[in-house]
């Protein structure tokens, strides 16, 4: 029995009133302003393709638009838009085109390209010059590595995001993250070792 | 304690600074990081490795903001009060009628002064007295006793003389 100060609310009406609710998302020229930077560059980093990677910065923040009134909050904001984010490179990784089209874009980036993007103050030249071929060397490895091991590896190790984030992001468990974030960092540190052992 | 191992430096390695410094002294992690913090060899190692990351970091940040100003500023689609279907439906036909009929009363304003002339011409009466006329034929039609169409049937005899100058159309 439904007491008589309980209003019950149709589906209809209840969607409704989710539509009217405020959401965090409302004041989107401020979430914009601090977050495309952001997602701009984890996607940038993972599809290692500028145009590919302009066009999802703004699918995502349209999908981010679309859909703020389901978003719970269960999560920070930047964690959920880096959530579409990931599944808008998912799906376009997976296309045939763009892999076909990853190895002819003139858009693609190019490790001595992020290299040379290195700032150079309170460096000496050889310092400089070792740090730009350390920097080239981890972005190779992690061009090399499985989609999930990359997006995980860039999450922690570019967006500085911590493993709970990293597996609220992506959906997977702990473990998982994990499991793939080590494999990742062994890739990078076997490679990091070669090129100690060549330089000395 | 042995020198770190892969597991125990990639633990280092992906722990936060946040979980760092939050852990307990008697934690695997600790354990870990007083080793890199008390041996050359270890510290190196991790030191190495954390600079690089960092170093991986501070170029990707700087490269994707050097490419950031041409991602143009998003701005949400403006949404304002949407009409239903139905009301773009009327407003086309409006907007089709407000075409048609300016349309059509041009044409007819431009049309030769003959032509009217001859459409008068061919109905002198009004249309009234055609009427009236019509109404006349019909009463007239229904007061006959025999419609004309049945005048054979009527008149028997003058039917019999039909079939015998249909024959003689035949034979000749």
């Amino acid at each position: 029995m439904v007491p008589n100060n309980i209003q019950m609310l149709s589906p209809t009406e209840l969607s409704l009133e989710a539509q009217v609710r405020p959401t965090p998302l409302d004041d989107i020229d401020s979430i914009v302003a601090m977050y495309q930077p952001r997602v701009f560059r984890f996607l940038l980093a993972s599809l290692r393709d500028q145009d590919a990677a302009e066009t999802l910065t703004q699918e995502t923040f349209l999908r981010a638009w679309n859909a703020r009134h389901s978003f719970r909050e269960d999560c920070s904001i930047p964690t959920w838009l880096i959530r579409i984010a990931l599944n808008l490179a998912r799906d376009h990784t997976r296309t045939g085109r763009f892999r076909f089209w990853k190895r002819v874009a003139s858009t693609a980036v190019e490790a001595s390209d992020v290299a040379a993007s290195l700032p150079s103050y309170e460096r000496s030249a050889e310092k400089t010059l070792i740090a730009r071929q350390q920097i080239a060397s981890i972005w190779e490895t992690v061009g090399k590595l499985s989609n999930r091991q990359s997006s995980i590896f860039l999450l922690r190790f570019m967006e500085e995001m911590e493993i709970p984030e990293i597996a609220a992001a992506t959906g997977l468990p702990l473990g998982t993250v994990k499991s793939h974030l080590y494999r990742a960092i062994d890739a990078v540190r076997a490679q990091h070792q070669d090129a100690l052992k060549e330089r000395s | 304690m042995n020198h770190l191992t892969d597991q125990q430096l990639n633990d280092l390695l992906a722990a936060s600074p946040r979980e760092l410094q939050q852990m307990s002294d008697a934690s695997e992690l600790a354990l870990a990081s007083t080793h890199a913090a008390q041996c050359e060899q270890c510290g190196a190692r991790f030191a190495s490795m954390r600079d690089s990351l960092a170093l991986f970091r501070e170029a990707a940040t700087s490269y994707a903001g050097e490419r950031q100003h041409r991602v143009p500023a998003w701005q949400p689609p403006v949404r304002g009060f949407s009409f239903p279907p139905v009301f773009w439906t009327a407003a086309a036909a409006a907007a089709l009628l407000a075409i048609v009929l300016p349309l059509q009363m041009v044409l007819r304003q431009s049309q030769p002064p003959a032509a009217q002339q001859t459409v008068a011409a061919v109905s002198p009466h009004p249309a009234s007295d055609s009427d009236q006329a019509l109404l006349d034929g019909v009463s007239r039609e229904l007061s006959e006793s025999v419609p004309s169409p049945l005048d054979a049937l009527a008149d028997p005899s003058g039917s019999a003389s039909q079939p015998s100058q249909i024959a003689n159309q035949r034979t000749n």
